[in-house]
């Protein structure tokens, strides 16, 4: 990955490429790389969707190799939705591609003139910008179907739908699976429609000819992947739980815990949570002959993904994950799973986020524009998002559009990008990552591994009120470094819960980059990466004003339990303090 | 688990079904949402899954991670103690940041203290004796606990149970019987036989 491709979309005759070595970039990777970009080379103020923003898809560190779980891709851009600093990332064939590929990024740059649209081919002989208006408002599928026809089966896409083409803030970024289907989205904070403003429909990757990236210490490296192997498969959480349920297996928890967001986050238990938990997902997936074990990509060892059949045994999606069963489920009230696997289908076909759509018909719901709990009307207005009409236009921007739009006050979002599926009223310490993140209201912004082996910090005095601040910022510096490695944030708890994983997973970086790589340095990563993230996010005018949840949150007790975020905005003000 | 059969007092209707044991997932919902047994109660958790549902220590401590009462979180199940009435939900460490909050006694407890159950919530059990909770099995304690509780037999809301028997492939209705009676019952004690192979059917 020694080599950045750049696309010039603005360049007088037509998109300028150019292939250059990686520079001052070097040793990035994943959300370190796109963050990296954007803070250095995007000024702050620019338009999100202006010539001056740039879209970068970066491989993480080990993507490309033989390292288990390690082919998670990282898209950033300054975002639409939330006007800052923006990564996402997403499963898929495309990182472990591209990296083979020799590219540590692929970044789009200016804007074409003209309203038209391009494919971009890379191969191991080089890269192809063509003209082709004939993908115009294609969806996902069929614009996957159609490069198949055209450079066979053996590519990674990555793509928009519609949704990106009309530049809306709910737009993801595809990457197609290993069945070459468009199910995996760099869904959050509107990237979509910062590839459609660049005019890029599609990027074609074909890898024929080339191989896994090799490795500094080749001996080490293979060991230490065997090692962090049989970690993740005999944890019960990567080994079993997983693979068994998939990420739905927490809607049952969750709801237990009632920190379930019900009917736009009104009530913290759903009814309905049995008919759409993972458990009932797994079990109903294979009666039909779907698979509820299946991997994102080539080399994931523990699987949560599945594939989810139609009553009549026909593919219809892949398994609808965590956040897209609860958005789509319980947050608007409805407990129909194949509703649901119908409205994850045609976001991954118009090329939306599952979490946006889900907060934002909650919120369409609480307007009165339908009834909570009607399936069949959810679905129809996403096909309005699909068509881009007028309603669909203002949904396809998202909650906090919607809310604005239709004088809704209960509306959950922060930097107004949708919360995700765990109320902050019950678990007050997501709350403070919810705040605080860098990339507005983001579950993973704090999901990764143990500040108890990390030492990120100190110990933390769990009594203390401080000690969930503590907790959060340890969190983040941790998930910002995990989140560059290319590594899928799930091996957390095997990396948790035994020293010899985490080990594992230092001496893949080691052994891959022939240096000694300490629980320390990893911090330091994290540590560095959100300090760009945050000066970028400062010069584009985000302030702790926009470190808060919305208000409702303080004043309307969560049922059952009956409880508001308590965190003071002080406290909320210190996670940054390091 | 005993073999022991816990009576499930004051349970209406009763029903018997033989289903084959690829079949007996379909009634997990009905675990999921929750059931209610006849238990020890005035005790610790501990105690009533280790008398109460013959669990081993060491299962208890492997596989059973995360414990609500009432919906909240459980850290220590040997100072938390069980009453007549309450709910008790069994799971294995779940995945995740909030998996791992929800964990009992894990290092992120403190980030939902808020709703952590707390010694003084129950710390003086006014009885002790049989009772009856409710209880709700999620991840893989529903697949390892779920298939003897329903042999041993559970009560459950009769719409409930009509809803999955409705939902019951055919090949596994057969035998069944009308069970239009069920809909006038409030509550149901249900018993699942599990057959080694061949079609379901009604004692
Ligand atoms: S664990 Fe799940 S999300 Fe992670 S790489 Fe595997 S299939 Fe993809």
């Amino acid at each position: 990955m020694e080599k950045l491709l750049r696309i010039n979309m603005s360049a007088e005759g037509g998109p300028a490429v150019s292939v250059i070595p990686v520079g001052e970039y070097a040793g990035l990777g994943g959300r370190a790389l796109t963050s990296a970009v954007v803070s250095k080379e995007v000024p702050p103020l620019a338009h999100p969707l202006g010539e001056d923003n740039k879209l970068v898809i970066a491989p993480g560190m080990l993507s490309g190799t033989i390292a288990a779980m390690s082919g998670r891709c990282s898209v950033g851009a300054k975002s639409p939705l939330t006007g800052g600093i923006k990564e996402s990332n997403s499963g898929g064939q495309a990182s472990q591609v591209l990296a083979r590929l020799g590219y540590a990024a692929i970044i789009l740059e200016g804007k074409p003139g003209e309203n038209d649209l391009y494919k971009v081919f890379v191969n191991k002989d080089g890269v192809k910008v063509t003209r082709d208006n004939s993908l115009k408002m294609l969806g996902n599928y069929d614009l996957v179907e159609k490069m198949k026809g055209e450079h066979g089966d053996k590519i990674a896409c990555v793509s928009i739908g519609p949704a990106g083409e009309m530049k809306m803030c709910a737009a993801s970024v595809a990457f197609t699976d290993m069945e070459l289907r468009p199910t995996r989205h760099a869904g959050r904070g509107g990237l979509g429609a910062v590839m459609g403003s660049k005019g890029v429909k599609v990027i074609v990757l074909d890898d024929t000819g080339t191989s896994h990236c090799a490795p500094k210490d080749p001996d080490k490296f293979k060991a230490a992947n065997k090692t962090f192997v049989d970690g993740l498969r005999k944890h019960p959480v990567t080994g079993e739980g997983l693979p068994s349920f998939g990420t739905n297996i927490l809607a049952n928890v969750i709801n237990e815990a009632g920190a379930y967001p019900t009917h736009n986050f009104l009530w913290g238990r759903f009814v309905g949570t049995s008919k759409i938990s993972g458990e009932t997902e797994a079990e109903l997936e294979k009666a039909r002959g779907g698979n509820p074990t299946h991997g994102c990509h080539r080399g994931c060892v523990i699987r949560c993904s599945g594939i989810f059949h139609d009553k009549d045994g026909h593919y219809l999606t892949k398994q609808p994950e965590y956040e897209t069963v609860w958005a789509h489920g319980a947050n608007c009230g409805i407990d129909n799973i194949d509703e649901i696997a119908m409205l994850d289908r045609l976001d991954d076909d118009y090329g939306l986020d599952t979490i946006e759509m889900g907060a934002t018909i909650g919120v369409a719901m609480e307007a009165g524009i339908a009834r909570f709990g009607d399936g069949q009307a959810a679905i129809n207005l996403i096909r309005e998002v699909g068509k881009g009409s007028a309603l669909g236009r203002i949904l396809g921007n998202g909650a906090a559009m919607t809310g604005r739009a239709f004088g809704v006050e209960r509306v959950p979002v922060v930097k107004n990008q949708a919360l995700p599926a765990y109320d902050p009223r019950a678990i007050q310490g997501i709350g403070v990552t919810y705040a605080t993140s860098t990339m507005g209201a983001d579950h993973t912004a704090g999901y990764a591994v143990a500040t108890n082996i990390l030492k990120v910090g100190g110990y933390v005095d769990p009594l203390k009120p401080e000690g969930q601040i503590e907790l959060s910022r340890n969190l983040q510096i941790a998930t910002a470094a995990i989140d560059s490695t290319g590594m899928c944030l799930f091996i957390a708890f095997a990396v948790m819960d035994q020293p010899e994983t985490f080990q594992a997973l230092l001496d893949l970086l080691s052994a891959f980059y022939g240096v000694n790589m300490t629980g320390d340095d990893v911090t330091a990563l994290g540590k560095k990466v959100l300090t760009w993230e945050r000066e970028f996010n400062a010069q584009a005018g985000l302030t702790k004003a926009q470190d808060r949840l919305p208000e409702f949150f303080r004043k309307e007790l969560l049922p059952p339990h009956n409880v508001t975020f308590q965190v003071s905005d002080a406290d909320l003000d210190k996670v940054f303090d390091w | 688990m005993t073999e022991s059969n816990l009576a499930v007092p004051g349970a209406a209707g009763r029903l018997c079904l033989t289903v084959p044991a690829d079949r007996v997932p379909c009634f997990f919902p009905l675990l999921q949402k929750g059931f209610v047994l006849g238990v020890p109660v005035g005790c610790p958790i501990r105690v009533l899954l280790r008398d109460g549902l013959g669990l081993t220590d060491e299962y208890i401590e492997t596989r059973l991670q995360t414990v609500f009462l009432d919906g909240k979180p459980v850290d220590d199940i040997d100072g938390a103690f069980i009453r007549d009435g309450e709910t008790l939900a069994l799971a294995p460490a779940m995945p995740g940041l909030m998996g791992a909050m929800l964990r009992r006694g894990g290092f992120y407890a403190p980030m939902r203290s808020g709703i952590t159950h707390r010694d003084d919530d129950n710390a003086a059990p006014r009885w002790i004796g049989e009772g009856r909770i409710t209880m709700k099995l999620f991840g893989m304690a529903l697949r390892e606990l779920g298939p003897k509780l329903l042999e041993r037999g559970i009560e459950v809301g009769a719409g409930d149970l009509s809803e999955v028997i409705r939902e019951l492939p055919g090949d596994c209705r057969e035998g069944l019987g009308d069970l239009e009676g069920l809909e006038g019952q409030a509550r149901v004690t249900l018993r699942v036989t599990i057959a080694q192979e061949g079609k379901g059917t009604r004692d």
